[in-house]
């Protein structure tokens, strides 16, 4: 159950990075041939860029989390039994969870300094705190995978 | 506790953190975090983290990173590596060895579109190690010359390492795309050479292939075209002072996606492909960005990478001798972590000791770059060979030993780009 809404999630964050980077890429290029060859440069085109990083690069990091891909050291632990392995896995990923869930609380308290301080982009005027939000969302997406890592390596140890 | 001494222990933390298999991004970020905490106090600590993150990845610089990646998946997806593959075995097929050079002549030309070592490993992987094997070239030859080629990626423009040498050292992006070439072709040359000796001695290790017509060979390049022209219009666009970085690299993804329109191999599953393996190389990659930033604090703060500057710089030992013990360094990190995550980690800290040292930071990167790539490929890890062990299905026994001469090649290379500076100096240079 748990498994399955962390998969959906990380589904539809990918998803939703995907259609950033598609559209990053499209804005990008258009902006270049607009510039070049008709010497109108899209307005407002790198603050655009801007918001879909924030998007893309946050979403992105979880869904590489879920696909277990973030890079790490075995050269070590894998001279260890499974059980100590996974007894250790518990312990590193609850630390790093507990350190994402703390990041995630601090932007979450800055997008509301931001949201009330009304910062925007210079040229269009967007405001920048549902893109800080989103930073937010991905982080917290982040650490749920991480508590399912977690999960997962406790009920390895449990099963010895 | 003086902050030089905090520093050292945070390193200590951070290397058991690390070898106790957390992510590194991670790693570093807790480690970066406390640190500063502990020097500057806990509120501005917190203040890093509330501002690095979105400073690091909302930022239309880095977005040359994931658009570079998104292309070199394009040109995967559609297929353009198999044709680099043919062409080149139809150029060199009929000699000894051959298909082992055609592998590294396809993978330094891959590695033009493609920013990622392990990428062009598995990619030509995929086609070159069933053709050798059909042809009864020895294992072990046949996985090092992949293995071997896949690290040409790296130097050969566009590369996403140079890059973020390039941010976190505040040098020329464009300059030290320039920089690589040369190294990155004398490096191709260099495993040819070595695959021609190998194959004059012991010619069963790579028996000659079917001849072809001139004709044929014309032909295959020919077909190669989109290659080259993608690799012109990103890489000349950004020389001939036409694009940046950026919008190169939007360019090309663009006319990646177009040529897979083209060439019939836009599907929903290639597409889908190749956009989840970029997210999730990207999110691999701003991880460990973001680690490195808030590291970065840490260290500043604490004045680790200046002392260490200013204790060596007045080591009374040659400053090629210190060069090389930071090479080594590197190359010792390289054969167990991945060599972003060593660039990032490790040129912070020597960093201000090159500068000090008077040593050219370009060339620095393009050295720093070529070790870590070296890791890659040394026992008793090698992140190139878990690759080419999975396509191949080889025992790692065998993969290593075939990479054995490569790697005399490798310092070889080495040494000729530490002699001689201008080979990858004179590029930059005339710009």
């Amino acid at each position: 159950m748990f498994t399955a809404a962390i998969t959906a999630l990380s589904r539809i964050l990918v998803a939703i990075a995907a259609a950033g980077l598609l559209a990053m890429m499209f804005l990008t290029a258009f902006d270049v041939v607009m510039r070049y060859v008709f010497n109108q440069p899209v307005r407002g085109a790198m603050e655009v860029v801007e918001y879909l990083m924030a998007i893309v690069v946050s979403f992105s990091i979880a869904w590489c989390a879920h696909e277990k891909a973030h890079v790490s050291v075995d050269l070590f632990m894998t001279r260890f039994s499974v059980k100590i392995q996974a007894t250790v896995h518990i312990f590193t990923s609850f630390a790093a969870m507990l350190f994402v869930l703390f990041m995630t609380w601090h932007n979450i308290r800055h997008v509301t300094d931001v949201y009330a301080s009304k910062v925007t982009s210079a040229v269009l005027g967007i405001p920048i705190y549902p893109f800080m939000a989103m930073l937010s969302l991905g982080l917290a997406g982040f650490s749920l995978i991480l508590l399912k890592h977690m999960l997962d390596s406790a009920w390895e140890v449990f099963k010895q | 506790m003086s902050p030089i001494f905090v520093g050292y222990i945070g390193i200590a933390v951070m290397l058991f953190l690390i070898f106790a298999r957390m992510q590194i991004g991670i790693s570093m970020a807790i480690v970066g975090f406390i640190g500063f905490a502990w020097i500057v106090g806990l509120q501005p600590a917190i203040g890093v983290l509330k501002t690095v993150p979105y400073s690091t990845f909302a930022s239309q610089e880095m977005s040359v990173i994931p658009l570079f990646i998104f292309m070199g998946a394009l040109a995967f997806a559609s297929g353009l590596s198999e044709d680099l593959y043919y062409a080149a075995r139809k150029l060199t097929g009929q000699l000894r060895g051959g298909l082992a050079i055609a592998t590294v002549l396809a993978c330094s030309f891959f590695a033009a579109i493609s920013g990622s070592s392990l990428a062009t490993a598995a990619t030509m992987g995929r086609v070159a190690a069933p053709e050798m094997k059909r042809y009864n070239y020895d294992p072990a030859m046949a996985a090092g010359s992949i293995a071997a080629g896949g690290s040409i990626g790296i130097l050969i423009p566009p590369s996403v390492i140079l890059i973020l040498y390039g941010v976190i050292t505040e040098q020329s992006i464009g300059k030290l795309f320039l920089a690589g070439f040369i190294p990155g072709i004398l490096e191709g040359l260099f495993y040819i050479i070595t695959i021609m000796i190998l194959t004059s001695y012991n010619p069963q290790l790579g028996p000659a292939g079917p001849r072809t017509t001139r004709m044929e060979k014309l032909t295959a390049v020919l077909k190669t075209w989109e290659v080259i022209f993608l690799f012109t219009l990103v890489i000349g666009g950004i020389y001939a002072g036409i694009f940046t970085p950026t919008e190169a690299a939007g360019i090309g993804a663009f006319c990646a996606f177009c040529m897979m329109i083209w060439r019939r191999r836009m599907n929903w599953q290639n597409l889908k492909g190749s956009l989840t393996s970029t997210a999730q190389t990207t999110g691999m990659l701003f991880i460990i960005v973001f680690g490195a930033m808030v590291l970065g604090y840490f260290f500043s703060v604490s004045r680790l990478p200046s002392e260490l500057a200013s204790l060596v710089g007045d080591l009374p030992v040659n400053r090629y001798v210190i060069l090389i013990f930071i090479l080594l360094a590197t190359l010792l990190l390289g054969c167990i972590m991945d060599s972003m995550a060593i660039v990032l980690l490790t040129v912070p800290v020597f960093y201000p000791t090159i500068l000090e040292l008077g040593f050219e930071p370009i060339w620095f990167g393009i050295l720093v770059v070529r070790v870590t790539e070296m890791g890659l490929i040394t026992p008793p890890i090698g992140l190139n060979v878990y690759v080419i062990q999975g396509i191949t299905g080889e025992k790692m026994g065998t993969v290593f030993k075939g990479i054995i001469p490569f790697l005399i090649a490798d310092v070889f290379h080495i040494a000729v780009l530490i002699a001689i500076p201008q080979l990858t100096l004179f590029l930059p240079s005339l710009f």
